[in-house]
């Protein structure tokens, strides 16, 4: 059975730009998707004071031409099943249809609305709970101009240990995709800062098993610099149809992730789409 | 985010087996907003039955409760959400089921600018009790500044509800308590005043009271009815939530009845206690003051609780803010159920992606709301009082139709069906009877320019002029709607029905009625919405649904 994505849909804009994603990332890793619009059921605390009908049933059929015309909108080749449920709110709708649908990973819309720098409140809670990775889709105009295909992997690898997991996945990726992966650690270096040479001791250590494992060709590293995060992303040379990939906080339980606050502060800055993923091990 | 997915898990989500008894009575409760209501509601009704208050206020809940019998069964018959719109056009056709509908907006809309300005008025009485600086309290009196405040209310009520927030489980729960708890020390405060005769008029419980037959005339006891419909109203949701409720067979019936016993004790505690407290003179404290009389808690509650009045202005002002919020979602889907069905513009049935909200409906009925606040301000000194006593017209206008439409709608079903004649006819047809005379009484009486607060327009009184003269501006915009949207006056996407006998099942009397089959032909816009719709109510109920096997859109 082939791995299958699963596809944050709202009917707006955020659902559009994780759709897009989606079509991209099943199309070039040989995946399909679920497409899946959660409707917030009401919460009978939340009546209205004078009492009115429930509009839930409108909603949901709002939700299903959503669905629909999502459907319709993805490309031929794209094997796709679109999903409406319903839960008490968005991110918890989302998570159980990752358990329920056995997703691999779930792309989701993650602009900020008012806050251009910031996530959307669904992106948020999946990123603080989701047991799968979690790809996060910029905004249409941000980042490269929507490529067809993914054709560069990124991965970010800290310079603290315990950023194996990561790379791991990067590497299963790339392995099975073919695709050139590119290892990339980020460093916020002020004028003080002594800690480069072992943390790169590190990540040469790491690298080498990666390229051990893939074949020298695929494989490159890229240590980012600068004074602030923006900075130390604007020194790497992103390509076009990249995707970076982000390990979970080690903060986070289980085998869930939880952003932590340089990947946060990476996020913003970065302009390929991100994927978040969570710890491997237990 | 986390936190609120908790919360989530725990109390939201229709599910079923969700709310308990005491999770039931608060929401019935917070519905009825009684700190919000009896400041807007306590002073009109004096000043219309005078020391009868305690009468009115059990008397005016007889057809309220009839009607909302009636409710019930049109409710577990066609769920939808249009509620009074889309069961009156079942039942006696679109013409009369758009009026119903206009009805129920024209009351929420009312009941949204009276919130605000009850809001505003509290806001100020608070920041004076807080500062120690009495000056504040009268800048609620000034026209500018009223309006003003009252249209950034309004604002950021529209804005809350635009995104699709609801008052949690938590925040309810608190608000109820909060409520009831000041409310319950007002009267005790009240009555050792009127113990230890420090209170104005301190007067002894007098069993005529209670005695309705001793209101002076019809009109004044048709007036008072009618705003203590407007008190009691919201009381209904327990009854229409059974589908939530843990235990569905038994809990909304005891809900229903735990609630109506809160509400009616508290209800006649209160007359007592501001009666015996204030008497019904025109002097002073006197609930027959013209100046106190259209927010008698602003004050009466410094004299009666001393200091602790801040906790009264904290009551009402969390009261009516908390419902001002929840009252611009009424609106709001009745514009979007009405929309849906074609009877207005479709932008009214638009759905805001993001936040699974009608956004242009929540935005046009807040439009609507600031303005009518702002014209009627300045041209009634007593804008609140005058609101009120219309908004009480306009309840009993639309829950007459209402009940009277389930009469009609299940007329056929009674034959050897006692239960099922008591509940979808006796009841609600003396309700909606009632509710429709004191209606037509109010608006004949309301024509004097004396009535209400004594403001007019034309010799014509205001009161008489935003009931009725909102029903007749509900005409001609029906009328338009008629010219621009003819499908749904021709009856093609709500097409009159009626309940077929054999539907009904014996044992639960009305209250298992299945939907009536379209009678247009298949792929026609009616049944192609109906069997959305049933897609979605499937949805609701099963965990997830493929809309396509494999791919391959439509």
């Amino acid at each position: 059975m082939s791995r299958r994505y699963l596809v944050a849909h709202d009917g707006g804009e955020r659902g559009t730009a994780a759709l897009r994603l989606g079509a991209v990332l099943a199309a070039s890793l040989g995946a399909e998707l679920d497409v899946v619009l959660v409707v917030r059921s009401d919460d009978p605390f939340g009546q209205p004071y004078p009492p009115v009908g429930d509009v839930t049933g409108l909603v949901a059929e709002q939700a299903r031409r959503w669905l629909d015309e999502a459907l319709a909108q993805l490309p031929a080749g794209v094997p796709a099943r679109g999903h409406l449920r319903t839960a008490a709110s968005v991110p918890e709708g989302l998570l159980e249809a990752v358990e329920e649908l056995a997703a691999a990973a779930v792309v989701v819309g993650a602009t900020g609305g008012a806050n251009p720098f910031g996530v959307g409140p669904v992106a948020r809670a999946l990123l603080h709970s989701s047991p799968v990775p979690v790809v996060l889709a910029p905004q249409d105009g941000a980042g490269p101009a929507a490529p067809g295909r993914l054709e560069h992997l990124y991965a970010a690898v800290g310079t603290r240990p315990g950023a194996t997991a990561v790379l791991e996945e990067a590497a299963e990726a790339a392995e099975r995709t073919g695709l050139p992966l590119h290892v990339v650690s980020l460093l916020e270096v002020d004028a003080r800062s002594g800690a480069e040479e072992p943390a790169l001791d590190r990540l040469r250590e790491v690298v080498e098993r990666t390229r051990l494992r893939l074949g020298d060709g695929l494989v490159s590293v890229e240590l980012g610099k600068g004074r602030t995060m923006a900075e130390a992303v604007a020194s790497i040379d992103w390509e076009p149809g990249g995707l970076l990939l982000v390990g979970s906080s080690r903060l986070a339980r289980g085998r869930q992730t939880f952003l932590g606050p340089t990947a946060a502060r990476m996020l913003r800055h970065v302009p390929v789409p991100v994927a978040v993923v969570p710890r491997g091990e237990r | 985010m986390s936190a609120a997915l908790e919360a989530g898990r725990e109390g939201k989500g229709l599910g079923g087996g969700r709310v308990g008894l005491l999770g039931s009575v608060v929401i019935g409760v917070s519905c009825i907003a009684p700190a919000y209501t009896l400041s807007g509601a306590l002073g009109p009704t004096a000043s219309a039955v005078g020391d009868h208050l305690p009468a009115i206020f059990l008397v005016g809940f007889v057809p309220m409760l009839l009607v909302a019998v009636g409710y019930r069964a049109l409710n577990t018959a066609m769920p939808d959400s249009g509620t009074t719109f889309t069961w009156s056009s079942r039942a006696f056709g679109p013409w009369v089921g758009w009026m119903g509908g206009w009805g129920l907006l024209a009351a929420t809309v009312l009941v949204l600018s009276n919130l605000a300005g009850i809001a505003v008025d509290f806001f100020y009485l608070l920041l004076a009790q807080l500062t120690g600086d009495a000056g504040l309290a009268d800048l609620a009196a000034s026209t500018p500044v009223n309006v003003a405040t009252c249209l950034v209310f309004t604002a950021l009520a529209c804005w809350i509800s635009y995104r699709g927030l609801e008052a949690t489980k938590a925040v309810q729960y608190v608000l109820v308590a909060l409520q009831l708890v000041v409310l319950v020390w007002f009267c005790v405060a009240a009555f050792t005043r009127v113990a230890d005769g420090s209170a104005p008029a301190a007067l002894a419980v007098d069993p005529a009271w209670f005695d309705p037959t001793g209101v002076g005339s019809f009109s004044a006891f048709a007036a008072g009815v009618s705003l203590s419909v407007f008190v009691y109203w919201g009381w209904d949701v327990v009854l229409t939530m059974n589908e939530e409720t843990r235990g569905a067979r038994t809990t909304p019936g005891r809900a229903a009845l735990a609630t109506i016993a809160v509400i009616v004790v508290l209800y006649l505690a209160i007359a007592l206690a501001v009666l015996t407290y204030a008497g019904t003179g025109a002097q002073g404290l006197g609930l027959g003051n013209p100046d106190i009389q259209d927010n008698v808690f602003a004050a009466l509650a410094g004299p009666v609780m001393g200091p602790a009045a801040v906790l009264m202005s904290v009551a009402v002002l969390t009261s009516s803010a908390a419902s001002l919020q929840s009252t611009f979602i009424s609106p709001a889907r009745t514009l979007l159920a009405m929309g849906h069905y074609g009877a207005l513009s479709p932008r009214f049935a638009r759905i805001t992606p993001r936040f699974q909200s009608p956004g242009y409906a929540t935005v046009a009925a807040g439009v609507v709301a600031a303005a009518f606040y702002a014209v009627m301000r300045v041209l009634s000194e007593d804008v609140l009082w005058d609101t009120i006593t219309a908004l009480g017209m306009m309840v009993c206008f639309y829950y007459g139709v209402t009940a009277l439409a389930c009469v009609w709608y299940f007329r056929g079903t009674w034959r050897g069906n006692a239960r099922g004649f008591l509940t979808t006819g006796l009841a609600p047809g003396v309700g909606g009877a009632l509710l429709l005379v004191f209606f037509v009484q109010t608006a004949v009486d309301s024509t004097d320019p004396a009535y209400g607060s004594g403001s007019q327009l034309f010799g014509v009184g205001l009161v008489f002029l935003l009931g009725t003269g909102v029903l007749v501006l509900g005409v001609v915009v029906m009328l338009l709607q008629r010219l621009r949207r003819p499908g749904f006056f021709r009856g093609e996407t709500l097409p009159r029905g009626r309940c077929e006998p054999a539907a009904t099942t014996g044992a639960s009397g009305a209250a298992v009625v299945p939907r009536p089959v379209a009678t247009l032909p298949a792929g026609t816009r009616e049944s192609a919405r109906e069997s959305a719709r049933e897609t979605a109510r499937e949805t609701a109920r099963e965990t997830a649904r493929e809309s396509t096997p494999e791919g391959a859109p439509e």
